[in-house]
């Protein structure tokens, strides 16, 4: 569904953000993309929905390469960009200008969202505070039924109950032939959501596994103190000792911390694509 | 499905457009009739008989006001994708970006139909209000021929030129754009009129005492106590002409190329 090949991309010809970046993902997912502040998470989103262009290497979105901006391309791709705009329109005047432009677009889906997120659906859009735009957003997007979904931190603006809410709404409409990926530093709020993750950092792809595959390679656990033969890939101190990741040479079954996670991939690069090799 | 054009698809974009846009172009035009009124109207409440450099005034209001409302409506044109909070709606539209080039582009074409129906509205509400008061048997004010005398070539040209210049300018630049755009016209302006055109006038007619001329069309010079006009003529006269049209089509599409490419 997505796949990049090669890619090397830079703001200047002087400074490359990814070079020889390779990258597959399958549909039916829900993928998280992690990654610190300044990682290039927006940029690599920007370069999968065709706003910027690769300066070498391939980019395969839905069977299509985004660089064309082709109007198929973009009726199968929606893109919510990490600030986000809404012109001063009533609802529905904005599901009349806009819903036409996507050929699965469901208006009684949207407005369904907009229901369960608590969005007074007779509002002018301006009026809304930044939250409930999100929410516009994110149920619009939803409601496109594009077969790729791209949401650039969309939790940042959501208060703690859409955040869970947000959670129910995105997991209830993944379909087996749609793909969401879903760019975050806030990583709380992807858990019980994501299936995959892909953690990039300093330009590099670092990880890019289902969580299913993690679970089977790491453990996450708590130990009372950490001694070199329990394989412990990263470690942090916390209230009962230290809480680790480590291998899970016994097939364990644990719930992935994907905070954890994250400063394991990040702090021991090494010891990680080893075990993922 | 065409990836190019498509009327269906250039028909919902020009609805978005208008259903964002309308209210500000609705304001721009009352703005416009204004500025109009406050320079057409003084000569209602002020003429009692017929002076024909009324026209002459009107001319140059009308290039004046026609080149500077043109400049800034045509330097907003782009400024949906200046930033990438509005940009990334625009660009990720299931449309090419043809049509949404095009429905840009048609309404800085209908700027021009539009001043013109506020320029003449305002311009004959004047004239009427004038000529009641003219004295049986003096001519009548009639409405500015903008074909006529009274628009100088070089103004008339300058109407079509200045909007697609500033089109240009408003892809190019992100921030204030008609500042910026301004400022090159007038480097261009400086360098072309003044400076290459000084230089070249002084190589060809060493010995000249006065001169007068209309960039690319004509110049006139006095030597030795006789006055001469050289103009353009012929074959040279139409190549001049035709470089000088083109360049406007060349410009939008130099808007249009630097859109498509537009990355944010």
């Amino acid at each position: 569904m997505i796949e990049l090949t090669n890619l090397t991309f830079g703001y200047t010809p002087k400074k490359t953000m990814f070079r020889n970046l390779n990258l597959s993902i399958q549909p039916g997912s829900i993928y998280g993309l992690l990654g610190k502040n300044g990682a290039g998470k927006s940029s690599l989103l920007r370069l999968m929905g065709g706003m910027l262009f690769p300066t070498a290497g391939a980019v395969q979105v839905a069977g299509f390469t985004p660089r064309k901006r082709e109007p198929a391309f973009f009726q199968e791709l929606y893109f919510i960009p990490e600030e986000i705009y809404l012109p001063s329109v009533s609802l529905n005047r904005y599901i009349d200008t806009m819903g036409p432009f996507y050929p699965k677009f469901n208006e009684s889906q949207f407005r369904k969202y907009l229901s369960e997120f608590d969005v007074p659906p007779d509002q002018k859009l301006t009026a809304m505070s930044y939250g409930q735009k999100k929410k516009i957003i994110i149920s619009f997007g939803l409601a496109t039924n594009t077969r790729v979904l791209i949401m650039d931190e969309p939790t940042n603006g959501l208060d703690i109950p859409s955040k869970s809410q947000f959670r129910k709404i995105v997991s209830s409409s993944l379909t087996s032939d749609r793909l969401m990926l879903i760019s975050t530093h806030q990583v709380r709020d992807l858990d019980n959501l994501i299936d995959g993750i892909v953690i990039i950092d300093e330009n590099e792809i670092l990880m890019n596994h289902s969580l299913t595959d993690i679970e089977e390679r790491l453990m996450f656990s708590t130990l009372s103190a950490v001694t070199e033969t329990d394989r412990v890939l990263y470690a942090e101190p916390s209230l009962r000792g230290y809480s680790v990741v480590m291998e899970n040479v016994g097939q364990e079954d644990t719930k992935v911390d994907l905070e954890r996670l994250f400063n394991a991939v990040v702090t021991n690069r090494s010891g990680i694509k080893t075990l993922f090799r | 499905m065409n990836q190019t054009f498509s009327l269906h698809r250039f028909g919902l974009v020009l609805k978005l457009h208008l259903s964002e846009h309308l209210k500000s172009y609705l304001l721009g035009t009352g703005v416009l009739a204004g500025v109009l009124l406050l320079l057409l109207s003084p000569d209602a409440a002020r003429l009692s008989v017929f002076h024909e450099s009324i026209y002459r005034k009107h001319g140059i209001f009308f290039g004046f006001i026609f080149c500077g409302a043109g400049a800034w409506f045509a330097s907003e044109a782009f400024r949906v994708v200046s930033t990438p909070v509005r940009g990334i709606p625009h660009l990720a539209l299931p449309a090419s970006q043809l049509e949404k080039f095009l429905a840009v582009f048609l309404m800085v074409l209908l700027f021009v139909p539009v001043y013109l129906g506020v320029f003449y509205t305002i311009e004959g509400i004047t004239f009427s209000i004038i000529n009641a008061r003219l004295p049986a048997g003096s001519p009548r004010y009639e409405l500015l021929d903008i074909t006529g005398e009274y628009l100088d070539s070089e103004m008339r040209y300058l109407t079509f030129l200045t909007p697609s210049f500033f089109l240009v300018g408003s892809i190019y630049f992100s921030k204030v754009p008609f500042v910026k755009t301004a400022v090159i016209a007038f480097v261009l302006f400086f360098i072309t009129s003044l400076f290459l055109n000084e230089f070249i006038i002084r190589q060809l007619f060493p010995h000249r005492e006065h001169y007068g001329n209309t960039l690319f069309q004509e110049v006139s010079f006095i030597e030795n106590r006789r006055w001469y006009r050289l103009e353009l003529s012929g074959q040279s006269r139409i190549i001049v002409n035709s470089i000088l049209v083109l360049i406007i089509p060349f410009l939008w599409f130099i808007a249009y190329i630097r859109f498509k490419e537009k990355e944010l």
